[in-house]
């Protein structure tokens, strides 16, 4: 092997992806003559030295602030994102209606089907809007999560309550939700307030592929 | 206008375990940030976007099985995206020409006539490693700074960086002999 063909080969030899034979056939060469073997011998040198750099190490203070800035901006910013979805009412978005109907009787799971279809492992936000005959406070807010389906910030949490105020007329929830898994699903959301309460369940469906054509569609019980 | 309800922020997020999971690389993530940058500040910043992209992914994060490859690919990824959002800033501006795949600043930087380094003994010193790795373009110093220095291996690399093995051996290639031919000529 000429000088050429061997200086060509270094990288391959120094990253050990050489076969053995062309291996022996480097090495013979660079033993015999003395203009490789320098050239060897500084490459060998370089790579020793960029594998020995010392690690750029950061400070105590710097880890600790880094992973309370992670936990305080996440907050943060999901609390915009309740503020932008508001002024992205109309804009975008799946969406889906929902009356609550405390004068009337209670519609244990009546079933809505929402036209609305979830990409596999996307993140979507969907948006339920809760149009109240009168004021509520303290009304107790409860999704029903199937497992095909998993909320932003509570992974594998299945059921999810808490209380809010509900004005007369709409109130809008948004839902960032993942589709983790295909399939025809079922979401139930339930208000309660003064010993009663509304359910709604709203099927939904996940498809497998990355490309789904979203759809504005509405839908809504009176 | 609608009344805007919100889901309560969650109690279950675990912070203190998304720590406990992190806090073993963070150097290492540091280390692989500044070799990027080059600067300190800039190495923090980037280290601080990534955990806060990583932050809502937690259960993920834990059901990866080499967390490092992942980790790295996230860094990469991150720190290209800061340097796009730079360059469509005004300050870009200030820049003379950007740094492409084939073209970086050594062929317009490097002089000629021999310098100072290339009358020292041992010229390959971290510092003037370092320096030499800030002029390399973005894709030769993520190629050059992950295999020969942290000493992922170039199929590794492959996922990281989304790129073919042969891109990334000439890559590679080119890097090291831009490295040599700075810390040769001396232009830092």
């Amino acid at each position: 092997m000429g000088c050429h063909k061997t200086i060509k080969h270094l990288d391959d030899y120094f990253d050990g992806s050489l076969g053995q034979d062309l291996l022996n056939v480097v090495q013979n060469h660079v033993n015999k003559c003395p203009e490789c073997h320098e050239l060897f011998q500084e490459e060998k040198a370089f790579r020793l030295a960029l594998f020995n750099m010392p690690a750029a190490t950061p400070s105590r203070e710097f880890s600790e602030i880094a992973f309370r800035n992670a936990a305080a901006l996440h907050q943060k910013k999901l609390r915009s994102r309740a503020w932008y979805s508001m002024a992205g009412t109309l804009a975008a978005g799946l969406m889906v209606w929902l009356t609550t109907m405390f004068s009337g009787p209670i519609m244990p799971g009546s079933g809505i089907t929402a036209d609305i279809t979830l990409a596999l492992n996307e993140t979507q936000n969907i948006k339920v809007l809760f149009d109240s005959p009168r004021v509520l406070q303290d009304a107790t807010l409860t999704l029903v999560i199937p497992k095909e389906l998993d909320l932003v910030d509570y992974p594998d949490t299945r059921e999810l309550s808490w209380t809010a105020d509900l004005k007369q007329g709409p109130n809008m929830l948004t839902l960032p939700v993942r589709a983790i898994e295909a399939g025809n699903i079922v979401l139930v959301t339930r208000v309660a307030h003064d010993n009663q309460s509304s359910t709604q369940s709203f099927h939904l469906a996940v498809r497998a592929d990355s490309l789904v054509e979203r759809r504005l569609d509405l839908l809504q019980t009176v | 206008m609608d009344n805007i309800l919100t889901i309560p922020a969650s109690q279950t997020l675990p912070a203190r375990e998304f720590e406990t999971l992190l806090c073993p690389h963070l150097d290492f993530l540091y280390g692989v940030a500044f070799r990027l940058t080059g600067l300190q500040a800039d190495a923090e910043d980037l280290v601080q976007d990534v955990l806060l992209k990583l932050y809502p992914k937690y259960s993920e994060l834990a059901e990866i099985e080499k967390i490092r490859p992942w980790l790295v690919k996230v860094t990469y990824r991150t720190f290209i995206d800061n340097k796009r959002r730079y360059q469509r800033t005004p300050f870009s501006l200030l820049k003379s020409a950007s740094a492409s795949e084939e073209t970086n600043h050594v062929d317009t930087l490097a002089s000629q006539n021999p310098g100072p380094a290339q009358m020292v003994e041992n010229k390959f010193t971290s510092r003037n490693i370092q320096a030499a790795l800030n002029m390399l373009n973005e894709e030769q110093k993520a190629v050059c700074v992950l295999h020969d220095i942290e000493g992922f291996s170039l199929p590794e690399l492959e996922d990281i960086l989304a790129t073919p093995l042969g891109t990334l051996k000439s890559r590679l290639h080119r890097a090291r002999a831009s490295l040599k031919k700075i810390i040769k000529y001396g232009t830092f």
